[in-house]
């Protein structure tokens, strides 16, 4: 930038750094700022600026505290920001270019983990199954995830969703959208196919069928831990559920 | 300490200091402290440590954030006293980093000119508007701006903070 005169576009670039456009300069500083060397230059601008905040608030007096409830909300606003990233298999960290990825600040990845530890203490009974699906997708490996296939009953409606599970916390939780409707006299029950043990499927647990038209996940209930699971079956039984099905309501299955 | 909790505390309590300064409203202040740290976690991707620090990074959010809402705002209280007790209240702690660039930017702000490093610390540091300050030192307005537009170009030349790849700054 020239020293001695000032241009117009230096003017806007350092005014719009200092906070100080007015009027139509800021339709002109934003119109300038369409050109990538000025917003590169700009965003020097505003780096400087910062640093002179920071010296400023560094050697000034001492801030009053952070009010307690500030803080709380701040966390609250973390942990639903990562969960909603690692969560949604549309995410924005997830879809974004490796140059981008290799971007990501240290304390980013930090605090993605930091959050999905933290949820993962939290009582299972204070949480969404939403939430506790998304920390289990942010884990570092190991899960096993597949997709749901319609069934060959009848009754099996137009289910997809997926399932996950880990083996390692034998933790799980299925998401469903599409289940017919049920009368009272009937349940949905998941079955774990594990290729570890002879038997019969594991019982995975009882489910409503959700509300029509919309998604909804449910945490899995195995009763036996599951080492290698095969197949998730998901059967129309009895309203109170059985220990053994018979399969005869197959609505959907998901295989690894 | 966990990431995300020792994250916040490294910076609210600056941000939250730099919020009530230029909003002089402990409820706008809250409020604006929300949003920038929502933006900085929707913004970490475009973090490049080559270009500045962590802390430079939030802070370049935050004042950025901060000047939005000034601009909206209607109404905007006057200049608050730093010998407000409410801002004089705690020990809260600054980082080491922050500490470290504070004094980088220090030195640099003591070599400008007295009238520009005056009006950088109005404007940058408690949030004056360039005619509050005129009005405060008893200047022209159009020399205030000069001082500020000046003050600010020789620190960036002083400190060497680069420009980023074009297209990468907001």
């Amino acid at each position: 930038m020239n020293q001695s005169v000032l241009s117009r576009r230096d003017q806007l670039l350092v005014d719009g750094a200092l906070g100080a456009l007015e009027g139509p300069d800021q339709a002109a500083f934003e119109a300038l700022l369409r050109d990538p060397t000025a917003a590169a230059e700009f965003a020097a601008l505003e780096r400087s600026a910062a640093l002179v905040a920071m010296a400023e608030f560094a050697n000034g007096p001492t801030p009053a505290p952070t009010p307690s409830p500030l803080a709380t909300r701040l966390r609250d606003d973390a942990l639903a920001f990562f969960a909603a990233q690692t969560n949604s298999p549309q995410s924005a960290i997830s879809e974004r270019p490796r140059k981008v990825v290799q971007f990501l600040a240290p304390w980013l990845l930090a605090a993605l983990v930091t959050v999905v530890l933290a949820l993962w203490r939290t009582p299972r009974a204070a949480q969404p199954p939403e939430l506790a699906r998304a920390e289990l997708l942010a884990t570092p490996s190991g899960l096993v995830r597949c997709e749901w296939t319609p069934g060959p009953s009848p009754r099996r409606g137009d289910v997809h969703g997926d399932v996950v599970w880990s083996p390692s916390t034998q933790a799980g939780f299925l998401r469903l959208n599409g289940l017919p409707p049920l009368d009272a006299g009937h349940c949905y029950q998941l079955w774990i196919v594990d290729a570890a043990r002879t038997g019969p499927p594991v019982d995975g647990g009882r489910l409503e069928p959700g509300p029509a038209g919309r998604e909804f996940v449910v945490p899995i209930g195995a009763k036996l831990p599951v080492q290698q699971p095969a197949a998730f079956v998901l059967t129309i039984e009895a309203a109170d559920g059985v220990v053994v099905s018979a399969q005869e309501h197959v609505v959907a299955v998901a295989r690894p | 300490m966990p990431a995300v909790s020792e994250f916040l505390r490294r910076h609210t309590g600056m941000v939250h200091g730099l919020a009530r300064r230029v909003l002089r409203n402990a409820e706008d202040a809250e409020d604006a402290v929300q949003d920038i740290f929502l933006d900085v976690w929707r913004s970490a991707h475009r973090y490049d440590a080559t270009l500045g620090s962590e802390t430079t990074f939030v802070t370049t959010i935050a004042r950025r954030r901060l000047v939005d809402r000034v601009r909206r705002a209607t109404v905007r209280p006057a200049a608050q006293s730093l010998e407000d007790p409410a801002m004089l209240a705690s020990e809260e702690d600054t980082s080491v980093e922050l500490r470290e660039a504070a004094a980088i930017a220090q030195n640099a702000l003591d070599q400008l000119k007295p009238e520009q490093r005056e009006v950088l610390q109005l404007s940058l540091g408690q949030g004056r508007t360039h005619e509050e300050i005129a009005s405060s030192i008893g200047i022209p307005l159009g020399t205030v701006k000069s001082h500020a537009r000046r003050g600010l170009l020789r620190l960036r030349e002083m400190l060497g903070v680069k420009a980023d790849d074009p297209g990468g700054a907001r």
